[in-house]
């Protein structure tokens, strides 16, 4: 009877404890935040990117990460569901396969956001990516402008163009954006080959493709990963890499701006490379997220308007309604070897 | 006789007449195939996948699977280059990439051996874990810019030959001699062909198998090397995907998956095989949507031929 008076007292006690501590603390939010894998550059910044953001707002987050796989990334968002946390937001490993996922958190009434990529099917109440086909436009008129100046003027020549993985989304815009501008010009071929982002493939790739095509003159690449692959591949078939500006140097360009691929711009081994604001999709998506929970769909920014941030690298970015639904397409912007040091662009700053 | 000798020969060396019927083939059909600088290319592309291969063709040959060599590529490579862009001597990171390459290889053997693991549970578990380790170790950022003497196994050249072809070819000759001259040789092809036999007939099976893990570790860990070397940089990424190559050329080679039937130069031939293959669709620029799915027809071809090869010396006996 003793023990049973004491364990009563005990919960009473711990219960009395607890009520100020629930009264006086507002509910924390807690954000899921899944991961399609964190070994390479770009997706950890995007990952640290969303984490600083909700620490400095006072969010607590939980980060998985599906270590490349489409059905870990269904598990970790399902333990997400299960952990109640208030939104969740995901980089889609694979738009389709995540789909099963994104089903069950709009029935379990958690709002679902995406980075980089969208799902097939399910609601997404946001996504926000880079302008993956204006990327690859620019890319397609920095090449055309350096085939014109080695030229005379004229747009001609040969371009070898590694591409990611093929079927993957943000592949093929950045294939369809230097496509559109390049195919207008009868005299430029483009030799395109995947290399599934992978730079031993991107090394095979140009050695194979310079020996079909000594005369090659150029390379756009999907990734910052394919160009020590590129580089080498240079050095393997004609014996020596030219550096920017050097006799017989082929152009190298193409997207991403991670630190490795700036530092090789700077060092003049890529002509240059168009940059996305990878780490701060968060700094644009949280404060979103965060809105929305608070005040609902009107929070969310309407469709044709531009956003713009004085010193933000992501601004300005273009609300767009797409089938796939409300999305943000945040600025990308081209920088050579005089621009790559730049401090204040995501590849050029401290990881911690 | 003599025509059973010769389809017998043919047989037991199909590999490379189906290589040879490609390469033949191709200078015919492919621009600029048949030149000694794409030849070059192909034993360049080769000697990578190559080096791993040897490892997992030990392992098969020892009725084992290894699933775990890529990752320890990756891991021998981002281990040997963060040591060495942190101001350690080159020998000092090239043992310590070895070593990690044999540490996973000693672990592997002691989960199937001394834990009692099946070869596929044990070596998924190092695959997955090592890799992971790799990622941690550099929190997914890549390592580029090595100093050019770190680099020498996977760029250098020794007069006019490339070092990663002549480490191709000299260690498929040292392998090959281990398997065929000495007693671990052909302790391994018995301990693939009957395990039980072997026990009985007083092999140390656990030495064995365990010495042909810590022997592919250190293979995968070399061949870790050499691609850093190649791409001057390292990324926890590296390899990925390459345990299904390297099984395929094996297999290809004719190595049997239930062990204790193979050999090393049939190996070798499968990944000059698949090698020419990539380097031929590379050549044509065949469009990136249907590359794979010819890829996987010319290998059917290849594998097709080889069975039909097979059965045609069954009819003749």
């Amino acid at each position: 009877m003793r023990r049973v008076a004491l364990v009563v007292g005990i919960v009473v006690l711990l219960g009395l404890l607890l009520v100020p501590l629930a009264l006086g603390q507002e509910k924390k939010l807690v954000f899921g935040y899944s991961a399609p894998g964190l070994g390479d550059e770009g997706q950890w910044n995007i990952q640290k990117g969303f984490v600083d953001k909700c620490k400095e707002l006072g969010i607590e987050v939980i980060v998985t990460d599906a270590q490349q796989s489409p059905e870990k990334q269904n598990n970790d968002i399902e333990t997400l569901i299960a952990r109640g946390v208030d939104a969740i937001c995901a980089v889609p490993q694979d738009s389709a396969a995540i789909s099963v996922a994104v089903q069950k958190c709009n029935e379990a009434g958690i709002p679902f956001f995406t980075i980089d990529r969208g799902v097939t099917a399910g609601t997404v109440v946001l996504t926000v990516k880079a302008d993956n086909v204006k990327a690859g436009a620019i890319a397609g008129e920095v090449m055309l402008r350096l085939l014109q100046g080695k030229y005379n003027g004229i747009a001609k020549g040969k371009v070898l163009e590694i591409r990611g993985q093929p079927g993957q989304d943000v592949a093929e815009q950045r294939a369809q954006g230097f496509h559109q501008v390049l195919e207008k010009y009868p005299d430029i071929q483009i030799i395109s080959l995947p290399g599934y982002w992978n730079t031993e493939e991107g090394f095979k790739i140009t050695v194979d493709t310079l020996t079909a095509h000594p005369d090659l003159d150029g390379i756009y690449y999907h990734a910052d990963l394919y160009i020590p692959g590129i580089v080498e591949g240079i050095k393997a078939v004609k014996g020596e890499f030219a550096k920017v500006g050097d006799p017989g140097h082929i152009f190298i360009l193409g997207i991403d701006g991670n630190p490795a691929g700036l530092d090789q711009v700077e060092a003049k081994l890529a002509d240059g490379v168009v940059v996305q604001p990878l780490r701060d999709y968060g700094a644009l998506i949280v404060p979103i997220i965060v809105d929305y929970l608070e005040k609902g769909p009107e929070a969310l920014p309407k469709p044709g308007t531009v956003l713009v941030e004085e010193g933000a690298s992501w601004s300005p970015a273009m609300v767009v309604e797409t089938a796939a639904g409300l999305e943000i397409w945040t600025n990308v912007f081209y920088v050579d070897y005089l621009g790559a040091g730049d401090p204040n662009l995501w590849g050029n700053k401290p990881r911690e | 006789m003599k025509r059973r000798e010769f389809l017998k020969t043919v047989l037991d060396n199909s590999v490379w007449v189906i290589l040879s019927i490609f390469l033949i083939f191709n200078a015919f059909y492919t621009p600029r195939f048949f030149t000694v600088l794409n030849l070059r290319n192909i034993l360049i592309h080769s000697s990578i996948l190559g080096i791993v291969v040897i490892g997992e063709s030990l392992c098969l040959l020892s009725g084992h699977f290894d699933l775990s060599v890529e990752s320890t590529l990756a891991l021998a490579a981002v281990v040997g280059s963060l040591l060495v862009k942190n101001g350690m001597g080159i020998f000092t990171s090239i043992l310590a990439m070895l070593l990690s390459g044999g540490m996973v290889g000693l672990v592997n053997g002691m989960l199937i051996r001394k834990v009692g693991l099946n070869a596929f549970v044990a070596t998924l578990i190092t695959y997955i874990g090592v890799r992971g380790t790799a990622l941690g170790i550099v929190e997914g950022k890549t390592i580029w810019n090595l100093p050019p003497s770190f680099c020498f196994l996977g760029a250098g050249t020794i007069w006019l030959f490339p070092v990663q072809i002549l480490l191709l070819i000299g260690l498929y000759g040292v392998f090959h001699l281990l398997l065929i001259t000495t007693r671990f040789g052909r302790h391994v092809y018995l301990v693939g062909d009957n395990q039980l036999a072997a026990r009985i007939s007083g092999i140390n099976v656990d030495r064995v198998v365990v010495s042909v893990f810590v022997l592919s570790g250190f293979l995968s860990a070399f061949a870790g090397l050499v691609m850093a070397g190649r791409l001057n940089s390292a990324s926890p990424l590296f390899g990925t995907g390459m345990v299904f190559e390297a099984m395929s050329a094996a297999i290809i080679g004719g190595i049997s998956l239930r062990g204790g039937v193979g050999s090393l130069p049939m190996a070798l031939g499968g990944v000059l095989l698949l090698s020419s293959i990539s380097n031929v669709l590379n050549l044509h620029a065949v469009s990136p949507y249907w590359i794979q799915t010819i890829r996987a027809i010319m290998i059917l071809f290849a594998v097709v031929l080889d069975s039909l090869k097979r059965r045609l010396v069954r009819y003749e006996e």
